[in-house]
């Protein structure tokens, strides 16, 4: 369902409607994510079996799909000329679900896996960091390394 | 019910996804092509869609030509072509700390470590051209007279103007230093139309050459509204420009919006 409104919403986005030119290849494109997602996962699921790690797993995305929804309906909607003056406060936007799907699966790990607040915390970066870094290097790495080692000087 | 008017809104959009049909423009004595200098593919360079989904996209939004240029390589410019659409031109952007620099036409990657002087350079060596790319107050450190002596073109027009409007006059003031060509570019990162700001270039041949010729010789116009920048015998032709098409009636997106809302509401 997530892949399915990934590649409706990027579609709208960039054609102001739904094509199956763009919402076949974007669903496959966004493989990515729920399969490295699974990758990292299998790092922290510890004991818990896989299925009810998996169906846990995915609730974290429910945050994601709304902000997708939300975005798809502000980019189509509104002339683009107009959604660019907003597009800092869009690109803020961002932090909701960041923000909204960690606490989810931090009360994951929390109440349904009874991990202790440390136990909790260090899997969710662990997850994070383990998820999101290989996201990062496709979406971002040329442009995000001179970001950093700009930064750092080296 | 959801899943219905959401196969239905579907289907509506994919039978409607044509290209645009325009027959060969000519003006001046040079065919005019509109072209797109400045677009990001998926993956490395931040953006949602494929080279080969650009190219064909391209050819949705009336471009003739776009250009490929992934941060700080040029690996996937090459992969556009795979499945025709628009003339796609191989670049990256140059995505240095103090200057962000397009180079067209080029097949290897040039580093973002070197100025912007020595980046031109290497972009010529390569046969390319080379474009100021959204060059706002903060990077016009990086361009000194020489430098910007040795520039194709500069970014009149691009969606920061929309983003930030006090920077449409910092572009305009960039161009009016040096002699370049006026470019247009969407900046695309896979949200919003390909091509909103665009370039419309008179070229002697329709080819990856005769777009990169046209450029060095600054055969470009950009339109804003009443406003056209660009060669100045050229200029004159900017009410004769097709612009963007028309976005489709929003009533599509509306049910499949609603439609989807429906399905992750009862999802959850």
């Amino acid at each position: 369902m997530q892949l399915l409104v990934l590649g409706c919403c990027a579609s709208m986005m960039v054609t102001g409607r739904l094509t199956l030119r763009l919402i076949l290849p974007l669903m496959i494109y966004g493989t990515a994510v729920p399969l490295l997602g699974a990758a990292a996962l299998a790092a922290v699921r510890g004991r818990t079996p896989w299925r009810r790690m998996v169906d846990l797993f995915f609730r974290g995305f429910g945050p994601w799909t709304w902000w997708m929804l939300a975005t798809a309906a502000f980019w189509s909607l509104t002339p683009p000329e107009v959604a660019y003056r907003f597009v800092g406060a869009w690109r803020t936007s961002f932090f909701v679900p960041l923000i909204a799907s960690s606490w989810i699966d931090y009360r994951i790990f929390r109440s349904e896996l009874q991990q202790s607040r440390v136990a909790a915390v260090s899997r969710l970066a662990v997850l994070r960091l383990l998820w999101w870094t290989p996201i990062a290097v496709l979406f971002v790495a040329p442009a995000g390394w001179q970001t950093v080692a700009s930064a750092l000087g080296i | 019910m959801a899943w219905a008017a959401l196969a239905a809104v579907v289907l509506y959009g994919t039978i409607a996804d044509r290209p645009v049909m325009r027959p060969p423009l000519m003006l001046g004595g040079y065919r005019v092509l509109a072209g797109d200098f400045h677009v990001h593919p998926l993956p490395f360079s931040a953006s949602t869609l494929a080279p080969w989904d650009l190219a064909l996209e391209a050819t949705r939004q009336g471009l003739d030509v776009i250009a490929m240029t992934p941060h700080n390589t040029v690996v996937m410019g090459r992969a556009a072509g795979w499945v025709g659409g628009a003339m796609v031109i191989p670049g990256e952007e140059v995505h240095g700390p103090h200057f962000h620099l397009i180079a067209l036409g080029t097949r290897e990657t040039i580093s973002w470590r070197l100025s912007a002087g020595e980046a031109i350079d290497a972009a010529h060596r390569q046969g390319g051209v080379a474009i100021a790319a959204h060059p706002t107050r903060s990077a016009w450190p990086a361009y000194d007279e020489a430098t910007r002596r040795k520039l194709d073109g500069s970014e009149v027009r691009q969606p920061i103007v929309f983003s930030w409007p006090y920077t449409a006059a910092e572009l305009e003031a960039f161009y009016a230093l040096a002699p370049t060509a006026a470019i247009g570019s969407s900046d695309h990162h896979g949200v919003g139309p390909l091509g909103l700001c665009r370039t419309y270039v008179f070229v002697r041949e329709a080819s990856v050459a005769g777009v990169l010729e046209a450029i060095r010789a600054h055969r470009t116009v950009v339109v804003d509204g009443a406003r056209a920048f660009g060669d100045a015998d050229l200029v004159g032709f900017a009410g004769e420009l097709p612009g963007a098409p028309e976005r489709p009636s929003r009533w599509g997106v509306v049910v499949g919006l609603a439609a989807m809302a429906w399905l992750v509401w009862g999802k959850e």
